[in-house]
């Protein structure tokens, strides 16, 4: 009698924990859930902390995330996403399927310049292009200075697949408005080949095909920390660099949404912001996030560069038509 | 119904591969559009890039052919040497590799700083650039397809009985008679279809176009469509132009097959491999046919080996070993590469012994054609929306992440079966014609017939057509990309992930196993189980 009131007890009590393994289900890029990529460790500490169960699906990359949340509109699994692209946010808001969040983003290093009551920044960072410091001695140090050198060569990646490539145009387009076309069709020249992605691209930059490729200021950080390198170095153009934000946002036809938003303010806290810098090689939103001693080494950024979401998603298309035609000739 | 029962296999696998084709068109067919599909040809740039399409198209189809032809004639008379057998199977590398992997191993051997640069710098003191633009295109292509074409070459020559040559040696026809009288009338047919193939192939070719075209100037339908549906959020868009794809890659396939004869089978009495009585004491020929054989070998297997060695100097063998995340893509590229890989060939037998005998005692054309054409489909649809068409339709009913392995399995399984038709094809209806009126006479029919008798004597090209099915999937990329997960990875995902994150040495571990499983599996199927008696 007693082992029967006792293993009923166990079986009773083993459901209520399986109950509240409630599952959060969150839409997040490839890289981000890689083995040597934040999501492992972000998923251990979340789930230590939540007591719930978190699932990471790790889609092709950030586009892809908005695409497939549009596709599956009202239905969707997901409940949060996470790695927007910040040039992406007026069509995100425009599908009306996210939930405003009620995260205080105010005391962020980037709060002087984004703000928004949907969408919570994580990460950040800004293009630029890197080169190999022990074959290129004197490297652009402005965009008038890459248009005027005649011995350099790029890889850049397609603005109509990958947000690199996106940003590079929006930022020919920040700094030099209607004058774009000309631009471009100067930087045709010295343009080895357009890749899809920046995997591609930085792979052949990596393998001598060009002398500079379009990246992140803080790649250089990756060569140092991981291979001891210090060789590849960031070119700081006067002009300024155009940033690129991260964000995450709450879907609202989510069934967890405590969870939900347990999770969006767990991502900005110190905890999860720490394992960014050396995970995701992007700058973390809040200031007392620890930073990598290879970090000391990049270029700083004093002037971001910055499109409004509305302009862009207005401009879009015609934008790019821009772009295919100057290089098409 | 009896008599019917021969129908059953080849019309069940038609049946399948249909079904899986209608399942994705249902999710996309409500987006098209007639008007659309009119504005959108009436665009300049469309049809800038309509053109440019059939125009590379049709020169890598028409190149790979040219190089693979005096390729294949002269191979066949070194055949019975191991090493040449060897190189053989190594030139299926460059056709079933992950094309980012192929694409890399060529800009490793042609690009700005790759082997063939550093010997012109050596030479004259300047790199070359030469790879990004139409050039590189066709070179990718021709590095691509140009083994599948030399095998199906040397296939159909296999099939001349030595009797005939014999016959033409000793009535001393010369070299050009030679080919016009015996071999171009065995390789027709096959470097046709073979030719229709591979400029399907190029058409939709996506990653190649992308990479070594250099820029937007050089564009194909394929990317247009890829915009439309990823960034653009454009279905109609991307259903007009896919369309526009589907009608003019099936319309100039089929005008190249239209060049082809009925078939024609030989009674042959030997099915071994020929080796012809030409003697080579011409020392000029020896030269003609070893640069030739090098040329080749420079197309297909030099960039493979310039990758590996540039893998190697990031990477060694040790540290493969104690990857865990490595291992783990090991195990689902096995697991969901001989599934599909097998379920291609069960499908592809199944198809041709309904052809074989349609074909062979009842001569319908026009069914032949049909359930051929359903193994064959697949070619002319652009990847990227057939699997978007198989995610909308799905995912109201299931949840995509549990059916994902299944919709790998499936829509790999479909892209292979058209060369496992090919590869088995011409052996299979070849020893049916030999052998049919025996097996009748003792009465041997149906499975048992196929199973025990007509499946041990093709035993070297089912363990061809295995290993390049099974291979062609693993190295897949596209599929995996939309379907996979964090718990389904396979290798040329994990590469492609470590290219992402910066990890090259762990894409160039990655890189490194991939080669080796895929050489292994073609090496123990060719050498090992395809070993003629």
């Amino acid at each position: 009698m007693k082992l029967y009131i006792k293993t009923l007890l166990i079986i009773l009590v083993s459901i209520n924990i399986s109950h509240s393994n409630e599952k959060l289900t969150v839409y997040t890029y490839d890289s981000f859930v890689a083995e040597w990529g934040p999501g492992p460790l972000l998923e251990e500490k979340f789930e230590k902390e939540c007591n719930c169960d978190l699932e990471l699906i790790g889609l092709s990359d950030g586009v892809e995330i908005l695409t497939r949340i549009m596709y599956e509109g009202k239905n969707t699994n997901a409940d949060v996403v996470l790695g927007l692209d910040s040039n992406l946010l007026q069509r995100a808001r425009d599908t009306n399927l996210f939930n405003q969040h009620n995260i205080d983003i105010t005391n962020l290093a980037i709060s002087n310049r984004f703000d928004d009551d949907i969408f919570v920044p994580f990460d950040y960072g800004y293009f630029s292009f890197i080169y190999d410091s022990t074959k290129t001695s004197e490297p652009p140090k402005s965009f008038d200075d890459l248009l005027q050198s005649n011995n350099i060569r790029i890889i850049i990646q397609d603005p109509r697949t990958s947000t690199p490539g996106l940003g590079l145009l929006l930022w020919i387009k920040d700094i030099y408005g209607s004058k774009a076309t000309e631009v471009w069709a100067k930087l045709g020249e010295k343009i080895v080949t357009v890749t899809p992605g920046w995997s591609e691209a930085y792979g052949l930059f990596l393998d001598g095909e060009a002398d500079m490729v379009l990246s992140y200021t803080t790649s250089p950080a990756y060569h140092i920390t991981y291979e001891n390198d210090y060789r590849y170095k960031a070119a700081h153009f006067i002009e300024g660099h155009y940033e690129q934000i991260e964000v995450a946002a709450k879907l609202k036809n989510t069934q967890n949404d405590k969870i939900a938003d347990k999770f969006l303010k767990f991502i900005i806290s110190k905890e999860a912001q720490d394992i960014l810098p050396t995970t995701q090689w992007m700058y973390p939103v809040i200031l007392e996030a620890d930073l990598p001693e290879s970090y000391d080494h990049l270029i700083k950024i004093e002037n971001p560069l910055r499109i409004e979401p509305e302009e862009i998603f207005l401009n879009n298309e015609q934008w790019i038509r821009e772009w295919e035609s100057s290089l098409s000739n | 119904m009896r008599k019917y029962n021969w129908l059953i296999p080849g019309l069940l696998a038609s049946f399948l591969i249909l079904v899986i084709i209608t399942v994705s068109l249902f999710g996309i067919i409500k987006y098209s559009s007639f008007k659309l599909i009119l504005e959108i040809i009436n665009d300049r740039y469309i049809q800038s890039i309509i053109y440019f399409t059939i125009y590379q198209s049709l020169i890598s189809c028409f190149l790979s052919i040219l190089i693979a032809l005096p390729l294949a004639l002269t191979i066949q008379k070194y055949l019975k040497y191991r090493l040449v057998k060897i190189v053989l199977s190594l030139a299926w590398l460059s056709f079933i590799s992950p094309v980012i992997i192929g694409v890399f191993a060529i800009i490793k051997l042609h690009g700005i700083s790759g082997w063939i640069s550093d010997v012109s710098l050596f030479v004259i003191g300047e790199k070359l650039e030469y790879i990004y633009g139409l050039n590189g295109i066709l070179i990718a292509h021709i590095f691509f397809n140009v083994p599948f074409a030399l095998r199906m070459i040397l296939g159909s020559l296999n099939t001349i009985p030595n009797e005939l040559w014999r016959v033409a040696i000793q009535n001393n026809l010369n070299r050009w008679q030679l080919f016009k009288i015996l071999e171009w009338p065995a390789i027709r047919n096959n470097i046709l279809i073979t030719s229709a193939i591979i400029f399907c192939l190029c058409f939709t070719s996506f990653v190649v176009v992308l990479i070594l075209g250099g820029g937007p100037k050089y564009s194909i339908i394929e990317v247009a469509i890829y915009y439309a549906l990823k960034i653009e959020f454009n279905i109609d868009r991307a259903v007009a132009l896919g369309i526009i794809q589907i009608v003019l890659a099936s319309v100039l396939a089929l005008l190249i097959i239209s060049f082809t004869k009925n078939y024609r089978i030989e009674p042959y009495i030997k099915i071994n491999l020929k080796i012809p009585n030409i003697q080579s004491n011409n020392y000029k020929i020896l030269t003609y046919d070893i640069f030739i054989i090098l040329v080749g070998i420079a197309v297909f297997l030099l960039p493979i080996i310039a990758l590996i060695v540039s893998c190697l100097k990031v990477s060694n063998f040790y540290s493969l070993i104690g990857n865990t995340g490595l291992l783990n893509s090991l195990y689902w590229t096995i697991i969901l590469g001989f599934s599909s890989g097998i379920l291609s060939v069960l499908l592809s037998i199944m198809l041709l012994m309904t052809l074989k005998i349609l074909i062979l005692k009842y001569k319908i054309k026009w069914l032949a054609v049909m359930i051929e054409l359903s193994g064959n489909l697949i070619l002319i649809l652009p990847p990227i929306l057939l699997a978007t068409g198989i995610f909308l339709s799905l995912r109201n009913i299931f949840n995509i992440q549990q059916i994902a392995p299944y919709v790998i399995i499936g829509i790999n399984c479909l892209t292979t079966i058209p060369f496992s038709i090919r590869i088995l094809g011409s052996d299979y209806i070849r020893i049916s014609s030999i052998y049919s009126r025996l097996f009748d006479a003792y009465n041997i029919r149906g499975i048992s017939r196929v199973l025990k008798y007509e499946i041990p004597m093709m035993r070297s090209s089912i363990a061809t057509s295995l290993a390049i099915s099974i291979t062609l999937s693993m190295g897949d990329l596209g599929v995996i990309s939309l379907f996979g997960s964090t718990d389904i990875r396979t290798l040329p995902l994990y590469i492609y992930q470590s290219l992402g994150s910066y990890r090259m040495d762990n894409a160039a571990e990655g890189i490194l196993l991939l080669l080796i499983l895929t050489t292994s599996i073609i090496f123990i199927a060719e050498q090992i189980f395809g070993e003629k008696k």
